[in-house]
Formats: structure tokens, C-alpha cells, sequence
């Protein structure tokens, strides 16, 4: 049995709100990210999804490239190792 | 593992967001973290390792080790909210290049300059290292003998430094890193408010109707605060956002006014703003006749270069800060000809625009506040462009209350609590004291316990005059504490490097990690870091924080406290002190410096059994008392009732930080005000009490060209700073590998029509050169840094492509602060 990790994590998106449409469309497309709601103001709670903590680091860079994101913050982070 | 276990992970995912970003869920909204199972993982405070916003992070150990770091939700700063850097923090201290013992270059088995690094006992290095600098106290005294240290050093490692240095060797040769930072904030503070560090505090984010980023990409450089700026932008859709730069960087994607400006004419734009005042009638007069005096400043002040170079012989009065009283009447003509034309012409930003952004400082019912970091400190003018930002807060009384006042914002994470209010630079003794005034030697040499006289009388060594002291064999025995200044210095091929490599002298460097200062070293210690000690930092808005000890550091390594104490025990007081000196109080007599400076009833005033049982304290245990404690309280006196009251020790474990000055167990958010600063007297308003007379200083200070600019051969500006992902010189953030992979080598970014110009295309490899140097890099002309037409923008965290051999150590002739911002340079195509 080979060991694998689980990353989960969970970031607030700040973004322009009337570019709020395609953002969420664009995030949710990203493989292992979803977007859990957005604020009228133009703020996202997204959860992301991951086998490593590298591709973390890559959708959030693929986040930060979108138009009219703003900025991005980390809020949690937890990792399980799970035998598959 | 079950599919139930990945939901729960997701759902206290997403809980956990909320909280911080203040959304309602439909479902739980409870904060989960507190649910979570217990003897996994424990948990506890500490201050984020890197920039000077002083975050609180959450560390998760587990056997020893630490494997997690979260936002503090109860963070009054970063509210449960971490960047990337702080996401992770748990990896910095477990490089696979992490140093455990102490490594001397040597030739069959004795020190040799000359020689391979080998790996020697802690005191194989202290006798060898002793040696060198009793020779260099003999042979030379003590301005022979240096320190160079840091912004990062906890409170109390940067207090010992002190004591060690200056009462110690009685060497005034110690400075900061934080000299590269915000020298130029310090200067511009003491001359305009007689007290340093910012009045305001992050409770402004909340407050203002206008920000203005002058020389400051806080996007990347400063993200939570930058996040809380969002924030209030976003959800109060009239606050607005100027963003002055350079260059277009990730910061204009919020800015409502976005400028970019011909470097150095940041001068000009601030001399009309305050013209534009003065002419549409945005003073506040009542304000001005109570709270301000008016002066002049002497002009043509040089480029704090060697006194031998032509620049520097050239200028009138060079290193001056001298000024001479003027009038409000004398000082409105005196800005006159800074209108909006001539603001145009030097900068090249558009009238429109340069009006835009005066009429929110004009208009009394805005309430503005003001950030920069390095473009205004590391600034050749950044004294003045300090003091001429104080001008336009002080002309309109936006200062000191909610959502108003200028604000320098720092880079490292205790360049405010250690390298500041400790006072480790070659002028400063604690409490914005310095070596200069027999009263401020006085007061130091009192609550030292020292005779009289013990502390030079002249200013010591700083920063870029300790490499040039080097290179000159006038300063021979060095020590470097937590930085890596051979990366991070200016012109390093010509003004660093000669000094570490100079026969006459032993340079000995204490990291964590193998730096390129490291290597160039003779003597390499190896060092604890971050919550494998106990510490302190002091942040930006004046909050000092502590933590614990959360783990042991790796055997063999040892924290910079340790290092510093344990040395000290290597002198007899003979051996450093004049028979004259110790003739004036005969019971130091046969003593070692040690147990002068820290058996002194005061550092070891506190029992060990004061720390609590189920914490770690390596040094307390090792040398038998709570060093902190008492490392804290006695340097804690300094500052008691004088300004910069600091609270008990004890109180700081228990808080998430308080910000100084802490009177009667309250914190100060707003200084100088009446109401919010307990040293403001009752119907007073408002007094700026650091000077005596209780008013601040507008000064009149004219635009003075940079120390080189762009000619024909060297034919664009470069401009040197961050990226998100590295913190300064990389030594920490490249060893995290998703950090590194991330954004891994430095590139050049350039316009594409600069590109296109030179027959380059994106990902060209390029010889980059200035007078002084050259290096190969990559070209970038996308990306989230657009430089304009004629300059280009390289950062400085890659160690394989030393940008510092490229810029000029011109420096800031006040502060002495390097200019990293602008220097000439030609770009051409590297021939295979």
C-alpha cells in the first residue's frame, strides 16, 4: 500500500464584486478548488483540495493571475495522510 | 481513511474562513479549530518570522518538531489571516542545508584565512574567536572591533548586543540591517516629531477615507495589511486608493489613482501638494499657529558616498542636517514654484492626476492616511521625502487621530521593537537615546551598574561605513548576527566583499544557514531560530509581541542570546577596560565582562523558577536564572515614564501584543492626541511632545537630483525590491521548496518596447551592468511587474545572481541609508 497525503485548505479571495461571475466560474474550473460563497461586497470563501501541498501553491497562483482578484489571504490548513 | 474524515477536514475548512472573513454560512458557523483533537497537535502564539506587520500565527508542534501554522483568529492584526510566507512558516527551520556546528577555515588543523571550512567545538570557535578580538583590542582598541546586526534579533539578543558592544568593548561600531530599511523613517521622525516610530496604528485601515501608497508595493510586501485595505475599499464603495510607483506592480489592481513617476521626483510631487494647499486654502490654520514651527533646511547635502569620491566632494554642505526658522508666510513662498506644471514636467504623471491626489489631502473632510516603505527610505533624499509627508499631514492636521497620519511601514519583524526602541544602531542607546549626549551616557551607565565614562562618546561604525572600514583594515574584528549583508549590501564587489576577504581581518558569522555572507566568513556559528527560543519583536503600529520556546533547535546550534552571553565570558574586564576605568568603581575588579554586564542584579534578578514548568527556556536553564525576564526589565527601564513606558514582562505572554507607550496597563493607538496618549496634557489637544516646546516641525526642503541617473551608455534606470514569495535575501523562503518552486530565480522585468529596442524577447538570457558590475539574468517583459519606458526592476532574493554587485552605495547623507532604487544600468543580449 502506497502512503498518499490529502491537503485541504481554505482562503479568502477579495475581488472586484462586479467581476464576481466569471471569478467563481474560473475558480471552480480550477481542478481541486471550490468556491463556497461570495459576499455582495466582492469577497470568496474558497476551499481548495489537494494531493500536495504544491498544487496548493498553484492554484493559488492561478487564482491570483484572474482578473479583478484582488488579493488572496490563508486561513487554514490541515493535512492527512490516508493508505490507498 | 473515510470519506467522513475529508468532509469534517472541509467543513472546519470552510468554518474557519468564515470566522475571518466575518461571512454567515448557512450551515455551522462555529469555530472548529477549537474542537480539534487535542493530543495530535499542540498548539501556541507566536509572531510571524518575517515582515515588520507582525502578524500572530498559531504553531502546531508534535513531537519536537513543528508541522503547521495557522492565522491567529485572535490577532488583532491579521485576524485569524495568513500570507503565503506565514502559510509556511512551519518549513523554515528544516532546510536540508540547516548548520549544527560551528565550521572554521583552517589548514592542518589550525585557523587559517586561507583555509577550508572544518567543523569545530563551540569552544574551539570561542577560543579562536576570543583570541582575534583581544589581539584587535590590544593592538588597535576598541573602535577596531564591530557588530553587525539585525531587525529580525529578538528584543533582548538586540539589548545584549548592545551591552556586549557598547558597555562591554565599548565599541559604538554596531548597527542594524535595519539601516538598509528605515534609517531614513527614523531620521525623518526624530527631526520632524523629536521621538521616533509612526503616531498612528492599523486601527487607521478601518478609518480613513483616502490611502495613498507612496513607494510601497503592499499588495506583495505587506498582504494582510494590504487585505484589511481591500477590505475597507470593498465594502465602503466612496474610500479611494493612489498608488504612486516606479512601476506598475500587483498594488494598482485596487488603485483608483495609479501613478507612476520619474524615480527621485517624488520630491517635487510632495512639494506641490503642500503648495496646493496652501493656495486652495486646505490648512488648518488653528492647527498650524498652535502645533508647528517652520524651518529651512540646508541644501546640497551630498550622496553619502566615501568623502574622497567627486559627487561628494562637490556638494556644499555635505552630511548636514542643519536648518534655520522661517515663517508660514517665508515657507508658502518657499513652495511656490512647485505647481502642478512643474510637478508634471519632473514626474511625468498627468496634471489630472497630480490634482486628483492633492485635493484629497486639501480637503478637510477626507481623512487620509499615508503608507511607504522603501521607496521613500531607500532614497538618497528619504530623510526629506520623510519630512516633506509629515509637511502635508501637519499643514492639514491630518495626524494622530482615526484614519489620519503618515505611516512608515517596516520590513523586518522587529526592525521597530529591536533595531529602534533598543536602539542598536552606532548613535542609539535605548529609548531614542544616543551615545552623543554625556546625559543620555549618564543615564545608560546608571542603570548598567558602570563607572562613569564607560561608553565612547562618538558615534560608531554604520552599515555601509562598516564595509568600507573593513575593506580599509580600520575595522578588524566582526561579528554579523542574523542577516546576510554580503547579498544585501549596495556595490558589494567593490565595497563588501574586499573587507571579508581583507588578511587583516576575522569575520565571524552566526545563521541558521549557509548564506553567501556565511561563506565568505571565517568563522561560521551556527544558530537557533524563531520558537526554538523564547522571544520578542516589536512591529510596526509600536506592538510589542512575545512567544515561548516551542521546540529545541537542532544539537549543535545555539540562539544569537546564548551566543552573545557566553562570549562575554571569555574577558576578563582587564582585558577590554582601561586600568582608569576600572579605577572609578574597583569592585568589577578580576570580574569577566560576563558577569558585569548580566550578573549585575538586574538581568539575573528573576529565579528560574519563574518560567513556567511546562515551558522550554534553553538559555535560562543554562545559565541558571530568566534571562529574558530580566534582559527585558532592565532595558524596560529606559523607556518608563519617559514615552515609551513598556509593560511588565509577564502581562506581553498573556496578550496578543500592546502597543507602546503602555501607561497603567493601556495600550496607545493614536499618539500626541489628547485622549488616546496618556503624556498628552488635559485641554491641550494636541503635543507633540518629543520636542521640548511641544510642536513639530514642517521643514522646507527643496528637489535634489539622484546620485546617478541614466546617460547614454548606461541608459535605464534600475530599480531593486520584493516579490511575494521571498522575504529580503531569501534565506529562509528558498529553503521551502514550494516557496522556491513558486517563483525560483530572479528575472529583469522590462517594458516590450525596451525589450524589443535591444532585440530581446521574453526569456532572453541578458548581461546586466552597471559602472560597477555585471550579472546574467533572464528577461521578463509580463507579469505582475510592469516597469515603464526606461526602467527596469529586478529583485534581490536570488543568491546565484547578486543584483548588490550592480547598485550604488550612495546613501541617504542623514540617515545613511543605501538608495537601492536607482542607479544606471545597460541591458544587452548574452552572446552563447
Amino acid at each position: 500500500m502506497q502512503k498518499k497525503e490529502l491537503h485541504i485548505s481554505s482562503l479568502i479571495v477579495q475581488m472586484r464584486a462586479h467581476k464576481a461571475t466569471p471569478i467563481k466560474k474560473s475558480i471552480n474550473a480550477l481542478s481541486g478548488a471550490e468556491v463556497i460563497t461570495i459576499s455582495p461586497e466582492g469577497k470568496a470563501i474558497v476551499v481548495l483540495e489537494a494531493p500536495h501541498q504544491r498544487q496548493i501553491m498553484e492554484i493559488i497562483d492561478s487564482i491570483n493571475a484572474l482578473d479583478g482578484v484582488l488579493n488572496t489571504g490563508l486561513v487554514y490548513h490541515e493535512f492527512e495522510t490516508i493508505e490507498s | 481513511m473515510k470519506f467522513s474524515r475529508r468532509e469534517f477536514m472541509k467543513i472546519q475548512a470552510i468554518a474557519s474562513a468564515s470566522v475571518v472573513a466575518g461571512i454567515a454560512l448557512p450551515a455551522s458557523a462555529s469555530n472548529l479549530i477549537a474542537s480539534r483533537d487535542a493530543s495530535k497537535i499542540k498548539w501556541d502564539k507566536a509572531p510571524c518570522r518575517f515582515c515588520g506587520t507582525g502578524c500572530s500565527v498559531l504553531v502546531g508542534t508534535q513531537n519536537g518538531k513543528v508541522v503547521a501554522t495557522q492565522g491567529d483568529p485572535e490577532s488583532p492584526v491579521n485576524k485569524g489571516l495568513n500570507c503565503i510566507k506565514g502559510y509556511f512558516l512551519s518549513k523554515i527551520m528544516y532546510g536540508e542545508d540547516r548548520l549544527t556546528t560551528p565550521l572554521l577555515r583552517m589548514t592542518n588543523g589550525v585557523y587559517d584565512k586561507n583555509g577550508d571550512f572544518k567543523s569545530v567545538s563551540w569552544d574551539t570557535a570561542f577560543d579562536v574567536m576570543a583570541d582575534k578580538f583581544k589581539k584587535t583590542l590590544r593592538d588597535k582598541g576598541p573602535t577596531a572591533v564591530g557588530m553587525f546586526g539585525s531587525g529580525q534579533w529578538t528584543v533582548w539578543e538586540g539589548y545584549a548586543a548592545l551591552k556586549l558592544m557598547k558597555a562591554g568593548f565599548r565599541s559604538n561600531n554596531l548597527d542594524p540591517n535595519a539601516r538598509h530599511c528605515m534609517a531614513s523613517a527614523v531620521g525623518g521622525f526624530m527631526r520632524t516629531f523629536g521621538i521616533d516610530e509612526p503616531m498612528g496604528c492599523y486601527d487607521d485601515l478601518e478609518n480613513a477615507d483616502v490611502f495613498v501608497l507612496w513607494g510601497s508595493n503592499m499588495a506583495e510586501m505587506h498582504p494582510i495589511l494590504w487585505s484589511r485595505l481591500t477590505d475597507r475599499r470593498l465594502s465602503h464603495p466612496s474610500v479611494r486608493v493612489h498608488v504612486l510607483s516606479t512601476y506598475t506592480h500587483r498594488s494598482f489592481e485596487l488603485a483608483d489613482n495609479g501613478m507612476i513617476f520619474t524615480p527621485q521626483s517624488d520630491l517635487a510631487i510632495l512639494n506641490f501638494i503642500a503648495n496646493y494647499i496652501i493656495q486652495n486654502n486646505g490648512v488648518d490654520q488653528d492647527f498650524v499657529k498652535k502645533h508647528i514651527n517652520f524651518r529651512k533646511g540646508v541644501t546640497d547635502i551630498g550622496y553619502g558616498l566615501r568623502d574622497t569620491d567627486p559627487l561628494q566632494k562637490k556638494a556644499k554642505n555635505p552630511n548636514s542636517g542643519a536648518s534655520t526658522p522661517m515663517t508660514f508666510d517665508e515657507f508658502k513662498k518657499y513652495v511656490e514654484p512647485f505647481d502642478v506644471e512643474y510637478a508634471q514636467k519632473m514626474s511625468g504623471v498627468s496634471k489630472t492626476k497630480l490634482i486628483e491626489l492633492a485635493k484629497v489631502y486639501a480637503d478637510p473632510k477626507l481623512k487620509v492616511t499615508s503608507y511607504w516603505t522603501m521607496g521613500f527610505n531607500q532614497h538618497t533624499r528619504g530623510v526629506w521625502a520623510n519630512n516633506l509627508v509629515y509637511n502635508i499631514h501637519l499643514l492639514t492636521g491630518k495626524i494622530s487621530k482615526p484614519g489620519c497620519g503618515p505611516f512608515s511601514l517596516t520590513g523586518q519583524p522587529s526592525a521597530c521593537g529591536t533595531a529602534r526602541e533598543v536602539g542598536t544602531f552606532s548613535h542609539r542607546l535605548p529609548a531614542d537615546l544616543v551615545v552623543t549626549n554625556p546625559k543620555h551616557r549618564a543615564i545608560a551607565e546608571k542603570i548598567w551598574k558602570l563607572p562613569e565614562g564607560t561608553i565612547a562618546s562618538k558615534a560608531g561604525y554604520h552599515a555601509v561605513e562598516q564595509s568600507r572600514m573593513l575593506k580599509d583594515g580600520k575595522l578588524n574584528a566582526y561579528w554579523v548576527m542574523c542577516n546576510n549583508n554580503v547579498q544585501a549590501a549596495a556595490n558589494i564587489n567593490e565595497e563588501v566583499v574586499p573587507g571579508y576577504r581583507n588578511p587583516d581581518n576575522f569575520i565571524v558569522v552566526s545563521d541558521a544557514y549557509p548564506t553567501v555572507t556565511a561563506q565568505l566568513a571565517d568563522l561560521i556559528l551556527p544558530t537557533a531560530m524563531w520558537v526554538e527560543k523564547e522571544g520578542a519583536y516589536g512591529n510596526a503600529e509600536r506592538r510589542t509581541q512575545f512567544w515561548y520556546q516551542q521546540v529545541k533547535a537542532p544539537k549543535g546550534a545555539q540562539s544569537d542570546l546564548w551566543q552573545l552571553m557566553e562570549f562575554a565570558k571569555r574577558f576578563k574586564i582587564e582585558e577590554v577596560w582601561p586600568a582608569d576605568l576600572i579605577a572609578k568603581m574597583p569592585s568589577v575588579k578580576g570580574k569577566s565582562m560576563y558577569q558585569i554586564l548580566f550578573e549585575n542584579g538586574n538581568v539575573n534578578a528573576f529565579d528560574l523558577d519563574e518560567v513556567p514548568k511546562d515551558k522550554l527556556n534553553d538559555e535560562s536553564n543554562y545559565f541558571g536564572f530568566y534571562v529574558q525576564k530580566g534582559l527585558f526589565e532592565e532595558y524596560a527601564t529606559f523607556g518608563r515614564g519617559h514615552g515609551h513606558d513598556l509593560a511588565p514582562f509577564d502581562n506581553y505572554h498573556k496578550a496578543r501584543g500592546l502597543r507602546w507607550p503602555v501607561v497603567n496597563g493601556k495600550e496607545t493607538l493614536w499618539r500626541f492626541r489628547e485622549g488616546s496618549d496618556p503624556y498628552v496634557e488635559k485641554g491641550s489637544e494636541v503635543q507633540f511632545y518629543g520636542h521640548k516646546d511641544k510642536r513639530a516641525i514642517i521643514f522646507a526642503l527643496p528637489y535634489e537630483p539622484p546620485a546617478e541617473s541614466p546617460d547614454e551608455e548606461y541608459n535605464l534606470w534600475l530599480c531593486t525590491g520584493r516579490v511575494l514569495e521571498h522575504w529580503h535575501s531569501g534565506s529562509l523562503t528558498r529553503r521551502v521548496p514550494e516557496l522556491y518552486k513558486a517563483f525560483p530565480d530572479a528575472v529583469v522585468f522590462m517594458h516590450p518596447e525596451d525589450a524589443k529596442k535591444r532585440g530581446l524577447r521574453r526569456g532572453d538570457e541578458i548581461i546586466l551592468a552597471s559602472r560597477r558590475g555585471e550579472l546574467t539574468s533572464r528577461i521578463e517583459t509580463r507579469g505582475r511587474n510592469r516597469p515603464p519606458i526606461g526602467l527596469v526592476f529586478m529583485p534581490w532574493f536570488d543568491a546565484k545572481q547578486l543584483v548588490n554587485k550592480i547598485t550604488l552605495d550612495a546613501t541617504d547623507p542623514l540617515s545613511k541609508q543605501t538608495d537601492y532604487k536607482k542607479c544606471a544600468v545597460k541591458i544587452t543580449k548574452k552572446l552563447s
